[in-house]
């Protein structure tokens, strides 16, 4: 709990402290300080990871010293004349009904984030790579990823570092890191703030913000160790940023635009379809002249910034291996191929077909939200009402904003059907969750056009707006509830208030879990534990984490600086060089030969292995666990073990 | 015109939310399992 009490100090006194300095408005001092927090985090892991001591005690000093610096800015920038009252602004903000979609809004989080609290971590990515990455960088001490095997470690990790933040202000656990998305909200009500007050007015600007964040997307994943709501989040930061600069021409706007776009590259690897987030700056500059020289003054520091924010993970794949999208072949028109491990259309592509038989399906999808045919919210999918809405209002919002000659309302806007086509060109497997930010851009459209009717008109938009934000907000956790790993944890949480981590993951994940089981069992803290098949990570770790886990399958490795090994002899040296102790052999479902290799070579040495149990389910496949005995022989490794492992 | 393209606005507005709670509304099912 100390880590989100650091989060919000850091994000109050940094709020107090732009409104003060700045003299920006409400919702505008709170997306800058939302945005000025992320970048803390983010220096404050790097920095104390370059001297290896990336430690619980050494974050909270640097936060506990950062507040105060907050604090003594604020003060220090205080003025007498006060700016207008927060508490009348959020009078203002949140009229009746907006108030009621509010509470309920609040109400659903709560609850969302007290089950994931109360529960293991469930979330597929987050148990294969975002929290196997935190448990090694906060157990090791620094950002090291050496002999991980996969393509993350080449990947943008902006997001994992807030997730390590958090694990360190939480003692080194993990608890807080599972549902670090957390830290990545305040970014998103703000900047769905900022845009409905500069599209639709103060009556509309609490109204925009509870949209963005009760997109059921965002409510599923928000107990989940993903990073879709942190990158969502700067993105629509990033559009919320250079909608006010339009306006208003503050460079301070110009450099939190950066921060944002920074803070994206960071986040996630999804630059291919970043570029048209440029567009809104790019029209300031065309149609503001006067802006133009101290836009062209600063854009070399801040391209740095940029880089130095989020940016340098393309820069060091560039630089290193001559493809900033490594390991992802890249095929350029009149260039030729960049280097790289996997192809594109080796990703999951077909994930689009989860929720559209066709693309052109996703024309009418909006209305009807379904996942392998049958209506419901995921993590990957669900935009709620209110876009279902915006998304038919649309074209009415565009023609509206060109018609105004609201150019940051129609740069914004336009920037929709923009990152669309990118996305459609661009992504090969197809996903709402890659663009959860494109979803509150036509809702600040719908909200553009509701702004105009007045007296019983509006007391009935208002009205339809909170009744779909309560409906959305109502029907996330009635899927939730619905989904068996809710079912696990409500059940164990309604009678004794906790939820054992064994019975749960026996419950979910079958005949891993009575695998994982079974380690947990018989671990002690700084075993080692192989795997040969790299999914699902980090339950080997122990429940809780206490082991350190390597993916060894018996095979070659695609990537630079792993463990690859073909014969049963190098795999079994390289084992024992890494001093493994447990060796978990999953025989997943859908791939008849992983584990086969494995099996073969443990037969070839049965006087080393003793098999601990064996577990089989129609879901997940054969599972088999074994103690190794240790041996007197080493092989030497291809590259050092990294420091603290 | 201009109101009454408003008011078609506000009509659309209630009717998509409405269309969208019908077309949705089994997943209120969940509730049970919580309560």
């Amino acid at each position: 709990m100390i880590a989100f009490l650091c989060l919000g100090l850091l994000l109050v006194t940094a709020g107090i402290f732009f409104r003060n300095a700045l003299r920006l408005r409400l919702e505008e001092a709170w997306l800058c300080a939302a945005l000025w927090v992320c970048v803390e985090q983010l220096f404050m892991v790097r920095g104390f990871a370059a001297f290896h001591r990336l430690q619980p005690a050494s974050m909270l000093w640097a936060c506990g010293l950062l507040i105060a610096v907050h604090l003594g800015a604020a003060l220090y920038f205080q003025s007498a004349k006060r700016a207008a009252g927060g508490l009348e602004l959020l009078r203002a903000y949140f009229p009746p009904w907006i108030a009621l979609a509010a509470l309920g809004t609040f109400a659903a989080i709560g609850l969302r984030l007290y089950i994931a609290w109360k529960t293991p971590p469930i979330s597929w990515d987050g148990l294969c790579y975002h929290l196997p990455i935190v448990y090694r960088w906060v157990s090791q001490g620094d950002l090291s990823l050496q002999g991980w095997r996969g393509f993350q470690s080449f990947g943008a990790l902006g997001s994992e570092m807030v997730f390590a933040w958090l694990a360190l202000l939480d003692g080194g656990r993990l608890d807080a890191a599972k549902i670090g998305q957390v830290a990545a909200m305040p970014a998103f009500f703000a900047a769905g703030a900022v845009l409905g007050r500069r599209l639709a007015g103060p009556l509309w600007t609490g109204a925009c913000a509870l949209a963005s964040i009760t997109l059921p997307v965002v409510l599923v994943q928000l107990g989940l160790s993903y990073v879709d709501i942190f990158y969502g989040a700067y993105c629509l930061a990033a559009l919320a940023c250079a909608a006010v600069y339009d306006r208003t021409g503050r460079w301070i706007w110009l450099l939190f635009f950066t921060l944002s776009f920074g803070l994206a590259l960071g986040a996630k690897s999804t630059a291919y379809l970043q570029a048209p987030l440029l567009l809104p700056v790019l029209w300031t500059f065309w149609a503001r002249p006067e802006l133009r020289r101290s836009m062209l003054r600063s854009a070399l520091p801040l391209s740095i910034l940029v880089v130095a924010v989020g940016g340098m993970y393309y820069v060091d794949n560039l630089r290193l291996r001559g493809n900033p999208v490594y390991p992802f072949i890249v095929n350029i028109p009149f260039y030729g191929q960049l280097p790289g491990v996997l192809r594109p259309s080796e990703l999951l592509s077909a994930m689009e077909q989860w929720m559209v038989p066709k693309p052109i399906y996703w024309l009418w999808y909006p209305f009807r939200e379904v996942y392998f045919g049958s209506v419901a919210f995921t993590l990957s999918n669900g935009f709620g009402p209110l876009f279902a809405a915006a998304w038919a209002a649309f074209p009415l919002a565009l023609w509206r904003g060109w018609r105004l000659r609201n150019r940051s309302a129609a740069a914004f806007l336009w920037t929709f059907p923009a990152v669309l086509i990118a996305f459609f060109l661009f992504q090969p497997a197809r996903a709402p969750r890659y663009i959860i930010f494109l979803a509150p851009i036509p809702i600040a459209g719908l909200a553009m056009l509701l702004r105009q009717v007045r007296g019983w008109a509006r007391n009935l938009a208002q009205a339809a707006w909170a009744a779909g934000t309560l409906y959305a907000c109502a029907a996330s956790i009635g899927c939730m509830a619905s989904s068996m790993e809710w079912k696990a944890a409500v059940g164990p949480l309604k009678s004794s208030g906790a939820v054992d981590a064994r019975a749960y993951y026996r419950a979910t994940f079958s005949s891993l879990g009575e695998a994982w089981s079974a380690l947990d069992e018989r671990l002690k803290p700084g075993d080692v534990v192989a795997i040969n098949y790299g999914e699902l990570m980090f339950p080997w770790a122990g429940l809780p984490p206490r082991a350190v886990v390597w993916d060894i399958p018996r095979k070659d490795s695609p990537y630079p600086e792993t463990y690859g090994a073909t014969s049963a002899g190098e795999w079994l040296g390289v084992l024992d060089e890494l001093g493994v102790r447990y060796l978990g052999i999953w025989m997943p479902k859908w791939y008849a030969d992983v584990g086969v290799g494995e099996e073969e070579a443990i037969a070839a040495y049965p006087e080393r292995f003793t098999r601990l149990g064996e577990w089989n389910s129609g879901e997940f496949g054969r599972v088999a666990l074994y103690e190794m005995k240790p041996s007197t022989r080493t092989a030497a490794l291809p590259f050092p073990l990294p420091p603290g492992v | 015109m201009e109101r009454f393209s408003l008011l078609l606005t506000l009509f659309l507005f209630w009717a998509v939310i409405l269309l969208y709670f019908w077309f949705h509304r089994t997943l209120l099912n969940g509730w049970k399992e919580l309560l």
